[in-house]
């Protein structure tokens, strides 16, 4: 009998309508998420909100060979260990000065621009992170 | 006709086109407004309750990996949202003894209900659903109106398959029950 059951259940089931919001439904969603999107923004540094991980990796790609090139103070001493290492750094830091043709300041400058923006990008990073764990469901 | 998937827009408000979450909106708000409704009953409830489950869906989005289904996923997230809501407000479900009904009163039941006017029946059988308590109001729905497997039943309200088996057996008995009690009373009035 449970069978049958089964059948004029499915037969009257059919008449069970799905349910529909009031018509500004979308509207007042859509509102809110706006809402919630530039309150977000005003915490969030929002440049950085795509393609994060190349934007990160070309920041400390650039930091890291800013500090190697610019902090390498003194002539470079050639041994045995990192002979091949300095010369290319010599010679590297060398193109780099005849090619911009400024002083050493400007470099400096540089780098400082690129360590802040670097700073700001894990600022950013860190408190998107938090706002997430903060509305995970 | 060209219809994008659910991931489309996802992957668009991933990217910051947070315009692209209005089409999930309109795709999903009927299914979730009726989730809803089976569970909290009032209209102006479920309304606010839905669209707070859009909502959260929206600031959690990043966190939506796609190893389900997205409906899956934002019926989960309207189902906890609701379930929180009764049990915050404590609503108590009347008991319906599901034992009283026979094979025979079934087979009558059925038949005096297919014998009434289309809008008759939408109206009797909302009022039916309404009555059966939350989750088997709401596994009806999901498994007969939007056909959605046990699987997917299991994963939205985290009762087990044959919790839900069970459920959904004992949901049939009631409603037959219910319309039977509201066919008495449209004959005795």
């Amino acid at each position: 009998m449970e069978d049958k059951t089964k059948i004029y259940f499915e037969e009257i089931i059919k008449d069970l309508k799905i349910e529909t919001p009031s018509k500004k439904f979308t509207d007042n969603v859509m509102k809110q998420i706006y809402a919630e999107f530039s309150d977000e923004s005003v915490l969030k540094l929002s440049f950085f909100n795509k393609n994060k991980f190349l934007i990160i990796f070309s920041v400390v790609f650039l930091s890291i060979f800013l500090i190697i090139i610019f902090f390498s103070s003194g002539q470079p001493v050639a041994t045995p260990d990192n002979s091949i290492y300095d010369l290319y750094l010599k010679l590297v830091f060398d193109k780099l000065k005849d090619f911009f043709n400024v002083k050493f300041e400007f470099f400096l400058i540089l780098r400082i621009i690129f360590s802040s923006v670097f700073i700001l990008y894990l600022a950013d990073f860190f408190i998107s992170k938090i706002q997430k764990l903060n509305h995970s469901v | 006709m060209n219809v994008k998937k659910d991931s489309f827009f996802i992957n668009e408000v991933k990217n910051g086109n947070i315009d692209a979450f209005k089409f999930l909106v309109e795709k999903h708000k009927d299914m979730i407004y009726t989730i809803v409704m089976r569970i909290v009953r009032i209209r102006e409830d479920a309304e606010e309750i839905a669209q707070d489950a859009f909502i959260k869906a929206f600031q959690s989005i990043d966190l939506f990996e796609g190893k389900s289904e997205f409906s899956t996923w934002i019926y989960k997230i309207a189902y906890n949202l609701s379930i929180s809501h009764i049990r915050k407000k404590k609503y108590k479900n009347i008991e319906i003894d599901d034992n009283l009904i026979s094979d025979n009163d079934i087979f009558e039941t059925y038949n005096d209900f297919i014998k009434l006017e289309e809008s008759e029946r939408n109206r009797i059988l909302k009022n039916a659903v309404n009555s059966l308590n939350e989750d088997d109001a709401l596994i009806i729905t999901l498994f007969y109106i939007k056909e959605i497997s046990v699987n997917e039943i299991e994963e939205i309200t985290n009762l087990s398959k044959s919790n839900i088996k069970i459920k959904l057996f004992r949901a049939r008995k009631q409603l037959f029950s219910i319309l039977k009690d509201k066919k008495e009373l449209i004959y005795t009035v």
